[in-house]
């Protein structure tokens, strides 16, 4: 749902950069005829109601037995995922993730599709930081954080005017640049770092992979359920990410020592666009679990009720 | 007492029991279809409104996102 929606809010960029868009399911069309009326999608939801498309494609769920949650029609659904053709057809990319509730959100696709560089929403928070040699700026693809839908942070490293610092390969004696992200209830991936410059290094005999004047890496990160539970609304508001920039610079004549510098992103938190009835399977987990409790503090103080 | 019964194996929470298709997960070798570099095998399905479309015959200038999903319900 959420997916489809934020399709739809990503589709005047991909129809603007030559891309149709379609989405495919088992769903029949009278289903996605209500949806699309409900959330007002404009592009091709297609039914593929005996999932023939699905099997052709070689990636229907056979986790899911025949029969199984026939009203749901859980038989038959494909793993999820996006492809992505050129104008001929032909597949240049795809976006598949193991677990079902991983996905693109709107704005990072649409920079996947188009290959361009994530950029910062316009909504989003930014976070900043800077030392003599550097200064560091976080922002994210998104205006917020959802359960499980990637969204891309992106970090501009700005080199002092002179300096360089060291990338991935450089030799030991030198401190690459490294990124952590982190936070309760985040999950980041590895870093997306550009390609480095090659600086020669005539008295030591080689070229050393560096990085100067503006660098922009992305970071895919998304909220887990340790702060978001599906169907639970929002236990909290927001999720803190702290961004950990290390790094070593040069100028042409010195090396200064290694260093770090730190800051923190607060990004707002948002639910997904929910499937309805779940929220009254949560109400349910939680009224088991809360009689579940109370039990189990009644056996504890040995109530003479009991 | 917890409710980590509805926590599978990658800490994602739903409030359905673990048991139920809905919380079945792939080995990480699952099937994700036609590598790269291949052509996208002919689609033609009913859309919302109820039309046939010939995805190979309607791409976009530089081409098409076509998105495989559990449900518009999901």
């Amino acid at each position: 749902m959420t997916q489809l929606v934020q399709l739809q809010s990503a589709l005047p960029t991909l129809h603007g950069a030559g891309y149709e868009v379609y989405a495919i399911s088992n769903d029949t069309v009278e289903r996605l005829a209500e949806f699309a009326e409900r959330h007002s999608i404009s592009f091709d939801l297609l039914a593929d109601e005996d999932s023939g498309v699905i099997r052709a494609f070689g990636i229907m769920n056979t986790l899911v037995e025949p029969g199984e949650g026939k009203h749901m029609r859980w038989y038959g659904i494909p793993y999820p995922g996006t492809f992505i053709t050129d104008a001929n057809g032909t597949i240049v990319d795809k976006d598949f993730h193991q677990h079902h509730a991983r996905r693109l959100s709107g704005p990072a696709l649409a920079h996947r599709v188009l290959g361009t560089d994530p950029e910062p929403h316009r909504d989003a928070p930014m976070a900043t930081t800077a030392d003599a040699e550097l200064s560091v700026a976080a922002s994210l693809t998104d205006p917020t954080l959802r359960l499980e839908v990637i969204s891309m942070m992106t970090v501009e490293i700005d080199i002092a005017h002179g300096r360089h610092i060291y990338a991935a390969g450089a030799p030991q004696a030198f401190t690459p640049v490294g990124l952590r992200v982190e936070g309760t209830g985040v999950r980041a991936d590895a870093p997306i770092w550009p390609v480095p410059t090659a600086l020669s290094m005539a008295e030591l005999g080689m070229e050393v992979p560096v990085y100067t004047g503006k660098v922009r890496v992305s970071v895919p990160v998304t909220a887990t359920s340790e702060i978001i539970r599906l169907g639970h609304g929002l236990d909290y508001d927001r999720a803190e990410v702290t961004i950990t920039c290390s790094y070593q610079s040069c100028d042409e004549y010195a090396c200064a020592l290694p260093t770090t510098v730190q800051t923190t992103l607060c990004v707002p938190l948002e639910t997904l666009v929910e499937p309805p009835g779940i929220q009254s399977y949560a109400d349910r987990v939680t009224r088991e679990r809360t009689k579940a409790l109370h039990q189990g503090s009644s056996r504890g103080t040995h109530d003479p009720h009991d | 007492m917890s409710d980590a019964e509805y926590y599978d194996e990658f800490g994602f929470y739903s409030p359905m029991p673990l048991n139920r298709a809905a919380r079945r997960e792939p080995d990480e070798d699952f099937p994700t279809g036609p590598p790269i570099g291949t052509a996208l095998p002919g689609i033609q399905l009913p859309n919302q409104h109820g039309a046939v479309v010939d995805v190979a015959s309607q791409m976009g200038s530089n081409g098409a996102v076509v998105v495989f999903h559990r449900s518009a319900y999901w």
